[in-house]
């Protein structure tokens, strides 16, 4: 009876801390995003999608204010809060003031083939972030 | 209604359902109504009978216990087949309401048969089969929930058309506190099922482990044959328990490992 006992009490202590440990994955799996800065000065010029693999090609933006340094991307799912790929780019780009620039993405931006909303993220060195939410495969009604 | 091989599945299961209750519910009555009075000779005919029923009880929970799992399968099946639909939700949206209450309901079947099957295979342990008339009283106690479980299928899969539906997207936005949960577990961190289910059937077999305490105490019969179930569902339990933590761990780095920002 006694080891009944002790068994349940594990049980009970082995469920109260996977649910700490998902609440506590939801918490930090949101907060990366959820104070970095937003560039204002970008326009989204074009997104490039290959619908038959439905992946991110690229990325073409338009930058009106200060050069910028672009040091990589994240795709996040809005709906899942789910980070589908972080990469950072083999080489800086450079996106210069009042010129468009075609940033490459590729094999790892997956989109869901069934539908879902996405934020891009294209961080830049100076800790602060192009937003574009993407719609796919078409935008909400 | 929309024919799938899954949806003619699960309509199949329903209508067994029916015909499994149909048959087992008033002889489950019968002996109830006849126990109390019965001979010693009519009580080992009351006894046979109830082998048969318990039988067929078996195969009827068996079956809503299938059906409850193909359910997520089935409602998973049929979202390239609703426009609009990206996940669950847009499947549920598509059924509604029988659809929403039909997700509830599957969720406590595992808990409330598997109740019934337990004691059951304490009963057919012990001579005499001290809980015929407990398991069949309680066989009765659950029949509307198998008639609302099978009636709940029935309705939803009959309904359930291919319109345009707004899915999770309308109501799981960046500002939501909460991500879908249909997107989340089925789509993109799949490993959370496992987690769900070792945790889920954990709790099972403790509660299932309480009840059988209750039953030990109240029948003197089945004392010995309830301890030793006791401490295999308590076993059981914490297998599960273990399982769903261990799982936990690569699910969360499945969800982790690429939200690390890159500067």
């Amino acid at each position: 009876m006694k080891i009944r006992k002790s068994i349940i009490i594990i049980i009970i202590i082995l469920i109260i801390l996977g649910i700490s440990l998902i609440s506590f994955t939801f918490f930090y799996a949101r907060k990366p995003y959820e104070n970095i800065p937003l560039e204002k000065n970008v326009k989204i010029l074009d997104i490039e999608i290959d619908r038959r693999n439905n992946i991110i090609m690229s990325i073409t933006i338009y930058n009106e204010g200060d050069p910028l340094i672009l040091e990589g991307a994240s795709l996040v799912k809005i709906q899942a809060w789910i980070t589908i790929i972080s990469t950072k780019f083999s080489q800086p780009i450079i996106a210069y003031t009042n010129t468009s620039t075609k940033i490459p993405l590729g094999a790892g931006y997956k989109l869901d083939p069934e539908g879902a909303d996405y934020y891009l993220y294209i961080f830049t060195n100076k800790g602060t972030a192009i937003r574009c939410m993407i719609s796919y495969p078409t935008p909400i009604k | 209604m929309i024919w799938t091989p899954l949806t003619a599945i699960m309509i199949i299961l329903g209508f067994s359902g029916v015909v499994l209750m149909l048959y087992a519910g008033p002889k489950a009555y019968s002996i109830i109504k006849k126990i109390s009075k019965a001979s010693l000779e009519e009580k080992y005919e009351l006894e046979k009978t109830f082998y048969l029923i318990s039988t067929v009880i078996w195969v009827l929970f068996i079956v809503r216990i299938i059906a409850s799992i193909l359910f997520w399968a089935t409602n998973e099946s049929l979202i390239p087949l609703i426009p609009g639909a990206m996940c669950q939700f847009g499947v549920n949206q598509a059924g509604a309401p029988w659809s929403w209450i039909d997700n509830g309901v599957k969720l406590i079947v595992l808990l409330v048969y598997g109740n019934w099957l337990v004691l059951d295979l304490i009963n057919r342990r012990v001579k005499g089969a001290p809980l015929m008339k407990s398991l069949s009283k309680l066989f009765l106690a659950f029949i509307p929930l198998i008639v609302i479980d099978v009636f709940l299928d029935l309705a939803f899969y009959f309904t359930v058309s291919p319109v345009v539906v707004p899915c999770c997207r309308v109501v799981f936005t960046a500002e939501s506190p909460v991500p879908c949960p249909y997107c989340f577990i089925f789509h993109d961190a799949p490993l959370f099922i496992a987690v769900i289910s070792g945790y889920g059937l954990s709790i099972c077999f403790t509660i299932w482990g309480f009840v059988v305490k209750r039953y030990t105490s109240k029948y003197k019969e089945i004392e010995e044959v309830g301890t030793n179930v006791m401490r295999k569902l308590a076993i059981l339990a914490l297998g599960f328990a273990i399982l769903g933590t261990v799982v936990l761990i690569p699910a969360i780095i499945q969800v982790m490992s690429p939200a690390v920002p890159v500067h």
